[in-house]
This record gives C-alpha cells, structure tokens and sequence, in this order.
C-alpha cells in the first residue's frame, strides 16, 4: 500500500491551474453485513455513487441536496473521516484518497472542517482557549505564547471578546459556538475549508451573522469553501457554483446565476419551486411542484435514472438509460437528464423561474 | 363571529435552580373559526410554551401558569380540572409536534394509535373504528393504506410519519389545531407536501389553525394572520400581507433583513441583528430587544404597550420606525432600511448590477 502511494504519479495526475480540488468519480458505499461470526456483505448502501467535480481556487462550491442524497458524506471522505471505495479526490498533486501517514498529515492541515451542529463538535470540557488551539499544537505552528497570542487574536477576528479565551462552550450561545469552531478551522490557515450545514442549527437573526462572518475570512485569507446545504436560499446567497445532489449522484451542476434562472434537471426544478419566500405576495402567485412519493432506498437505488421514480417529465427511456452528467449549453452548465430541455416548460406558474423573470416585467 | 380561542394575559413561568424563567410573559391573542395564524419567532422566544400551555401539556413544576386564562367555546382551559382537559386533548384540540419519530409511539402498530383517539372522542368501536383509520390515512395521502395501517412508525419515512400525526391529529375533527414546527424536521420537498396536505384540510374541515415556526417562508404561504413573538412578548401582530409590506416593530424588519431569500441575487452581505436574543434567566428590564436595536431610546427601559398601527396591525414599540427622523437616526447606530419586498423582486437587474 505504501508503494502504491510512493509510485503515484503526481506530475501526471495534477489537476489544471485554478482548481484546488478535483474529485473523479468518487465512491462511497457503506457494507451491509449479516451474520455475527462469519460477517458476509449482504448489500450495501451506495451513499456516494461515483461523483466527479472540481473547486476553484477561491470560490465557494454549493452542494446541496436532500437528507440521505449524499452530500455530507462527501464532505466527510474529503476530509478522510472515511476510507472511500473507490475514485480520487486531488488536492494539489496529491490524493486525498490514497495519502497516508505523514502525507495524509500535512494535507490534514490544509484541508478543514466545520460541522453543523457546534453543541456536538466542541469538546465542553476543554477551554475555548485550548479548542482553538488545539491544531495549532499539534501541528506545532509556535511557542506557547506564539499560540496563545494566536488564539486571542483569532477570536477578535470571529467577532468574540479575546477574553473569553478561558470559557468553556457552554458559557456560549449558539452563533457564538459556531463562531468558536470557525475559529479553530482557520487557526492554521488552510487553504481549503468544508462546511457541512454550518448555519442550519442557528437561530434566523444569527445566521446572517456567521453567513457574514464566512464570507469575510473567505476575502480575507483568500478561503476556497465546499458549503453543504439543504438550503437552497442559503446556497443562493453564498456560493459562486451549485451542484445539486439526489441519492448519491450529481443531478447539476453550474454557476450560480444559471442553476436559478435555468435549472435544466427536473428534481432542482422541484427543488426550487418547494422552497418557501416570505413573501406572501409571491407565494400566492407560485404554484409547486410537488413530487410524489420520498427518496428512494440507497439500498436499493432505482434503475436507469434514479430520480425516475418521482419526476414529472419521465418516459420509459428514463427508466432504462441513466442519463450522464454532461455539458447542456456548450458554457459549462451540467445536467443529467435527457429531456433537459423540457424542464423549462415545468417552470411555468412554479415561481421558480418567476423568482429571476417575472419580476422583472 | 366569536373567536374559537381566547388567549388573555397569559403568563407561563418555570421555576428553576437558577431563578425563574419567564418564558411567556404576557401574552393575549385569538383566534376566529377557520382562521389560521402564525406564531413566528426564534429559540427562546416562547412560541412553543404558548402552545403548550393552551393544551395544559407542560409539567407542573417546574412549568406554572401564574396568570392569565385561556378561553376555548366559551371554556377556560387554565381552570379546568384534568378529567375534562384529556376530553378536550386530541378531540376539539388537536397538536401536530416537529419530531414526528419521537411523538409516535415506537412500539404500537401504526393503526392502534390511530384508533385511539377514534375510540376515545369519537365513541367508534370495531370494523367502523377501523375503516374510519383507513379512511383518514388514505386522507393524508398514505398510499397503500389497508397494508400500511397494520405497519411499525420505523418502517416509515419522516414525510409519512408526519402524515400518520396528521392523521392522528384530525381523527376527532378538531375545531382546533396546534401544529408547533411541523415541517422543521422535514426535507423541503416533503414539506411542501405537508403544508400543502395542512392547508387542503384546512378548506375542507374548516379548522381553525395555529401554526408555530422559526421559518418566514413557511407562515407567507399559509397564515391569515402572523404574531411575531420575541422573549416571551408579542412583538407585533398583523395580517400576513401586511406584515412583510408593512413591518412596524425594530425586531421583525431585522428578522426579514436577515432572511437569506431564494429571489434575491446580488445582496453582497446580509443584514444582521447584532447581538443574540436574551438570557431568559436575566432579560433586560424594559423591552427586551433593546440592547439590540438601533431604534432604542430612552423611554425603552419601560416595556412598551402594543401601539395599533393599522386594521388589526399592533407593534409594542415607543417608535415609529416609518418616521424619516427615526429612519434617519437608526441609520447612524447601523440600520440598513429593509430592501424592497413583495412583487418588487428584481431577479435579472439586481443580478446584472452585482
């Protein structure tokens, strides 16, 4: 295995300029075992189902999606929380996927994490003082004092009081927890930050905040963001490209301006028209699309087109032929579907397109 | 037409360790036949305590009503002894909870529990109990429903065990129904089913509905009436219309400020309310929001009374927020005047001026 690492290719396999991360047909299934002595795999739960996309240096990358499409897991095998299946995730000339020991190490510090839920991912028995700390000393970035200096300063730059460097997290509120653990993720300035639902468990008034909060430290130290989401108002407001993500594959993917005003995949169609505006005016003009039925098994994954069991336009070659992710307009807009050009037609009175057209009437 | 329910001056306290907790504090709405009116707010705002103090659901102690009376058909609910209460639970009233897993009984057939209130407000016994059961699942849109009703609530998804709720809470036709953060838990194409599934029972049986939620977008759809309730107050109240067009308390144009919105491009950064809600333990004297709102002058270290502003439009604020010297004054303390909403949504041109 370590031979396999050594020989890896990395003038060959490295990614083209402005790409900081090229993820090639990732793969993650979880083994359903049975059996207490002689475990044998029964099936399996195909949670990421061979998924490729690339981030720029410096944007943020949306990925959202529904509860079980997928997308936290591919956060998670980014920052080898699990080994994968199989595919490759280049970061630099490395990859993600193989790296081991002392490499998986240094990629470790390049490449952060920031979790949803900050009454979990903070340790309550350690100061906020020690918590921000904590990468700093292991990756032994200063003396003692480099790294207290360091910790008091981070916390003026999330917005908190450096006097608070001794609390311990339940001393804190929601937003300011999540501030404390953006904290700790830039402490020793990576390059790359993922952020699994960052925003989800804070309170409406507090969210704007830490949304803010991100986007600064982005422009500041230059940031490249994977931002998970089900929020698509949220993904709107803070991603530069969206891939959208149904049952363990890439349904879309495009820059921001064009997945809205142009969906061409029939479940972001849906997704979009389901989302609420507080606007009463504008929801009593929308008419949703409601999907019939829920989210099929990742056990048991339909055939041909997986979304073909809930879309509104779906023929019979759409359950036979799974469509490819490809190229819809020749400038980058990717969709899996093979009536992408219909999807336009299910816009009408759905106040999803109406969100960037009528309006403007 | 006399409101269905009265709530009047309602005061729940917990009584902790630390001091007591005034989680609401003074609250009087109600609520006519038919209507169906949203309670927004955040974490700690007592949005949730006020449903479940109409429904007598908190425990005593640490949870006490020390004032107020709840009038429900012409019955206060505060005063009533608990024998009379359980008839009322589950039968003119009815409660939809955000976790449907948790609220489900894990180790009973989905068709006994939706027998119970069946058997128990309805007097239905037998086959006509369970054809009823089969009846109000295929209601809900439970496909499948003589094989699904003799199923376990795990071998549900979360959209369908909302509906099982649903379908629970409807059993007795309620006049009445609670639904505290109903789709929260919920994926949003499933929620979109599920409020389209409240609303649709909501025509049909004339029920009368209070809707709790965290969520803006969710009480624009579907509510007549909105009340905006922030550290146990009513902040303002208003017809939904002319709540999101016409926003007159500091907190509610902060709370749409700093909504991230699906049509809205090109906002670069995103208005916030500085500071987090109160400390429930130590709130501030006076208005609550104060220390976090740009309006605040001096008069505010006195809880404001509830100004009417307009037809059914109330805001508890010592400023009008409308007026140019206020606007002009709030300005200078970090108040950025509330973006043009409703019909004005300007997709193409604000994104072509990013």
């Amino acid at each position: 295995m370590e031979a396999s690492a050594a020989t890896n290719p990395t003038t060959q396999t490295s990614p083209p300029s402005g790409d900081i991360i090229q993820v090639e047909d990732l793969v993650m299934h979880f083994p359903i075992t049975q059996g207490i002595v002689f475990q044998r795999q029964v099936g399996a739960i195909r949670a990421v189902d061979g998924v490729s996309f690339a981030i720029k240096r410096g944007e943020t990358l949306g990925l959202v999606g529904e509860s079980g499409s997928g997308k936290s897991t591919i956060g998670r095998c980014l920052v080898r929380l699990y080994q994968t299946t199989s595919g490759h995730m280049y970061f630099g000339g490395d990859d993600l996927a193989q790296a081991k020991g002392a490499e998986l190490r240094t990629l470790r510090r390049r490449v952060q994490m920031i979790f949803q839920d900050p009454y979990a991912s903070l340790d309550p028995r350690m100061s906020v003082g020690a918590l921000i700390a904590e990468p700093m000393v292991i990756f032994k970035t200063g003396s003692r004092s480099e790294i207290r200096n360091r910790t008091e300063e981070l916390l003026t730059t999330v917005g908190l009081n450096p006097q608070f460097v001794d609390r311990y997290p339940h001393e804190f509120s929601g937003g300011q927890r999540q501030r404390i653990a953006i904290a700790r993720a830039i402490s020793i300035q990576p390059e790359f930050v993922i952020a699994d639902e960052p925003v989800s468990a804070l309170d409406v008034s507090i969210r704007a905040q830490v949304i803010n909060l991100m986007q600064r430290l982005q422009q500041q130290m230059g940031l490249t963001y994977l931002f998970i989401t089900h929020d698509m108002s949220v993904v709107r407001h803070v991603a530069t490209r969206i891939a959208v993500m149904y049952l363990g594959k890439l349904m879309e993917l495009s820059d921001r301006a064009d997945l809205f005003t142009n969906p061409l995949h029939p479940y972001t169609m849906a997704l979009l028209s389901a989302v609420p505006i507080p606007d009463p005016r504008v929801e009593r003009r929308r008419q949703r699309i409601i999907l019939q039925g829920d989210l099929p098994s990742p056990i048991n994954i339909p055939k041909g087109c997986r979304f073909h069991t809930r879309c509104p336009i779906a023929q019979s070659i759409c359950r036979e032929v799974e469509p490819p992710l490809e190229d819809k307009t020749g400038r980058g807009h990717l969709a899996a579907c093979h009536f992408s050009e219909r999807v336009a037609s299910l816009a009408k009175g759905s106040g999803t397109q109406g969100v960037s057209t009528a309006g403007t009437v | 037409m006399a409101p269905i329910l009265e709530v009047k001056g309602l005061k729940t306290h917990f009584r902790t360790r630390d001091g007591t907790i005034k989680a609401v504090n003074g609250v009087t709405f109600d609520l006519d036949e038919g209507e169906t009116v949203g309670i927004v707010g955040e974490s700690g705002s007592g949005k949730s305590v006020t449903s479940l103090s109409i429904l007598r659901l908190l425990p005593t102690p640490p949870a006490e009503i020390t004032e107020g009376e709840i009038v429900f058909e012409g019955e206060d609910l505060v005063s009533m002894d608990e024998r009379e209460l359980r008839k009322i639970r589950g039968g003119k009233i009815a409660m939809i909870f955000q976790d449907p897993i948790s609220s489900l009984n894990p180790v009973m057939r989905i068709g006994d529990q939706l027998l119970e209130p069946i058997h128990l407000h309805l007097g239905l016994k037998g086959d006509v109990a369970y054809r009823r059961a089969i009846e109000l699942l295929r209601a809900v849109g439970i496909p499948d429903a003589e094989r699904r009703i003799r199923g376990y609530p795990h071998e549900f998804s979360g959209g369908m065990r909302q509906r099982v709720m649903i379908a629970i809470a409807i059993a007795a036709n309620p006049k009445l129904l609670i639904a505290d953060e109903p789709t929260t838990a919920l994926d949003v194409t499933v929620q979109a089913q599920i409020l389209e599934l409240i609303g649709k029972l909501r025509r049909d049986m004339k029920t009368s509905v209070v809707l709790i939620t965290h969520d803006l977008g969710v009480v624009a759809g579907i509510t007549d009436r909105i009340l905006v309730m922030y550290a146990g107050h009513i902040a303002e109240r208003a017809p939904t219309g002319e709540l999101f067009e016409n926003p007159r308390h500091p907190y509610t144009l902060g709370l749409l400020a700093s909504v991230p919105r699906l049509d809205d491009v090109g906002v670069n950064e995103l208005q916030t309310i500085p500071g987090a809600p109160p400390d429930m333990l130590n709130p501030p004297s006076g208005c609550p929001f104060q220390p976090r709102c740009p309006f605040v002058i001096d008069k505010c270290s006195t809880y404001p009374p509830e100004v009417t502003v307009g037809p059914g439009h109330k805001a508890a604020c010592w400023v009008d927020v409308t007026a140019p010297s206020e606007i002009e004054r709030a300005k200078q303390r970090g108040f950025l005047p509330l973006r043009p909403v409703g019909g004005s949504f300007i997709g193409e041109t604000r994104d072509s001026v990013k």
